[in-house]
């Protein structure tokens, strides 16, 4: 009898688990408070909202909300908007319930002032790419963990993770029912997880160009009705790529070092065959160089994941090395390349122009690093011209912006020492 | 022992500023009623609603008027509004209000003065994140007559709670107000006596 019941409650959650799943595929397919002709006119939407007052009707708050708003924002119709991947992803909801799925496109979403709409993410938000972490996974910077809190006044990483690196939990998200998931550019699954969501997957993503992050920021802003903060927020990272640009556009070319940048660092030597990159892994386009007045001696390089042979950097014969750093904590590979018998020829080393610089990658191409390293850049290649230039008053600026904590990028300094050599 | 009034007091203060500061952060709409100062039994009234808030914003309100009084006969001599329904049977009134800053209804008193005024509203472009919404989110429409509703609106303005305060048509709840007026002096000259005493 008692096992009998077990099954039978069993049986009953698993309907309800299965109905539930349904009703996030279904609910996405037509305009809530609807009369079936795709679009909401205000007689449609105020009886709803009439009725529902009254407690005379199957509607509920979710679904006269959703219907008001989308006749007061969305002039009664759906939305559509075009990813990255030139999809057109359609939405019959407004974006309440938001789940990423790689650290840039949630750093962006806190940006947009959108974190307490975040209903799960990938385990790098959670862990070290939008918050530090050290090399023993410790939080640093408490302060901002503290700071940024997310819907249940939980923290980053109490949110539930639904995807790792290589595999995506679709049910989990499904269960969670979003009304978004943002998807990460260089994975090509819109819409998979559109279909086993049952909700829109906007893809996007910004390579290391700042034309890609304006336009991520404005898809995002166009996905979350945030048009003004988005504008903000591109007005922002324009005035501080001016700052820059504006002075080293004035400087002749032949005034401009070349540099060798090494972007994964050079802790594991000149290649590790594991992750199939080190200090012979390089960029072609990396912005943040070459606005900082620096010549990228790999621009005429092509393919995704450019690695040089060793006896090709010393050909090069760059001035600057910029070796990122790859652990906010962690050993610097500085010491490699200045130690290598190999490139001891090199001017550079020879020069004792080997610096370390900022990671640019976290599972992306954080924004935050990104605008840090155009100035940290731009000091050491020309310290004259940007004597005046106040590099933590900018780092805290931008993380300011970023992630509404002040600052954060003082404390950071405390863990890439580096920087502190051109304060 | 004055030190002891003064954390007192510093924490009293704190805890009012945080929660001007808690509600200041919401976008703040109000529903206020108003009433003629006469309700003559028989004579048609007019109640007015007051909406306040930063535009655009969509609110639904539904009134409930005191038993006995009745809605004019015909819907369009009920109100001017473009969009709202009447429940008779419910003695309800339901409007659905965009930017506009106030919807008035028509009512008919009757003698009975025991029952008054409910009204409760909520806010349609409020997005969050949670599911299944309902209720509780619902915030009483305040009235000017009675202090209980002017205070308590900005609480529910958070979004978190529905109170049950329900606001009183004028001179029709002397008695409540009487016991609570009553209440008040006592607890008051007690409070005021002890401090003496230290």
């Amino acid at each position: 009898m008692s096992k009998m019941r077990y099954l039978l409650i069993g049986m009953i959650i698993l309907a309800c688990s299965f109905s539930s799943m349904n009703n996030a595929v279904a609910m996405y397919s037509t305009l809530p408070c609807d009369d079936g002709d795709g679009v909401l006119t205000e007689t449609e939407v105020s009886d709803a909202v009439c009725d529902y007052m009254l407690e005379d009707s199957s509607y509920t708050l979710d679904e006269v909300g959703d219907a008001s708003y989308i006749l007061t924002f969305w002039d009664g119709k759906p939305k559509t908007v075009t990813d990255s991947h030139e999809r057109e992803v359609t939405f019959y909801r407004p974006v309440e319930r938001i789940i990423t799925t790689n650290p840039d496109n949630s750093r962006f979403t806190i940006a947009l002032g959108y974190l307490d709409k975040l209903v799960s993410t990938d385990e790098c938000t959670c862990d070290g790419c939008v918050l530090p972490r050290d090399s023993n996974d410790e939080k640093i910077v408490v302060d901002a963990w503290e700071a940024l809190q997310t819907y249940d006044s939980g923290q980053l990483d109490d949110l539930p993770e639904t995807n790792t690196r290589k595999e995506i939990d679709y049910e989990t998200m499904a269960i969670l029912q979003p009304d978004v998931v943002l998807d990460a550019k260089w994975y090509n699954r819109g819409d998979l997880i559109q279909e086993k969501v049952g909700c829109p997957c906007v893809v996007t993503g910004s390579g290391f160009t700042f034309e890609e992050n304006y336009e991520q920021i404005e898809l995002l802003g166009n996905v979350f009705d945030e048009e003004e903060r988005a504008d903000e927020l591109v007005s922002f990272i324009k005035s501080k790529v001016e700052i820059i640009s504006s002075v080293t556009s004035e400087i002749d070319e032949s005034e401009k070092p070349i540099v060798y940048f090494a972007p994964r660092g050079a802790t594991k030597g000149f290649y590790d065959a594991v992750e199939g990159r080190d200090f012979t892994r390089t960029e072609a386009v990396y912005e943040s160089l070459t606005i900082a007045g620096g010549i990228n001696i790999a621009e005429n390089c092509t393919g995704d994941e450019i690695n040089v042979a060793p006896e090709q950097i010393v050909v090069w014969e760059p001035e600057v090395i910029f070796v990122a750093k790859n652990t906010w904590d962690g050993e610097s590979g500085v010491g490699f390349v200045t130690e290598t018998p190999e490139l001891s020829e090199i001017p550079a080393v020879e020069n004792e122009q080997v610096y370390d610089c900022f990671y640019p990658y976290c599972r992306g191409r954080p924004i935050d690093r990104s605008l840090l390293n155009m100035f940290y850049m731009a000091k050491r290649l020309h310290p004259e011209e940007f004597s005046d230039l106040d590099m933590e008053a900018e780092g805290n600026e931008i993380y300011k912006e970023l992630l509404g904590v002040d600052g954060m990028f003082t404390e950071l300094a405390e863990y890439q020492t580096f920087v502190k050599e051109v304060y | 022992m004055y030190l002891k009034q003064f954390v007192v007091g510093i924490s009293l203060l704190v805890l009012l500023v945080a929660t001007v500061g808690f509600t200041s952060c919401s976008e703040i709409i109000d529903v206020e009623r108003h009433l003629p100062s006469d309700l003559s039994e028989g004579e048609i009234a007019e109640i007015t609603l007051e909406i306040t808030g930063e535009s655009p914003f969509m609110v639904g309100i539904v009134e409930t008027i005191p038993q006995g009084f009745t809605f004019p006969e015909s819907d369009q001599e009920v109100s001017d509004s473009g969009a709202f329904k009447i429940d008779r049977d419910a003695g309800k009134i339901s409007f659905s209000v965009s930017d506009s800053s106030e919807v008035t209804y028509y009512v008919i008193p009757s003698e009975d003065t025991e029952n008054t005024f409910e009204g409760y509203w909520v806010d349609l472009l409020y997005q969050t994140q949670e599911l299944n919404e309902g209720k509780e989110r619902w915030i009483t429409v305040t009235d000017p007559n009675s202090a209980s509703n002017v205070q308590n609106s900005g609480e529910d303005n958070s979004g978190d709670t529905t109170t049950d305060v329900e606001s009183s048509v004028p001179g029709f709840s002397l008695l409540v107000s009487s016991v609570s007026l009553f209440a008040c002096v006592l607890f008051l000259r007690k409070n005021n006596s002890g401090e003496d005493e230290e």
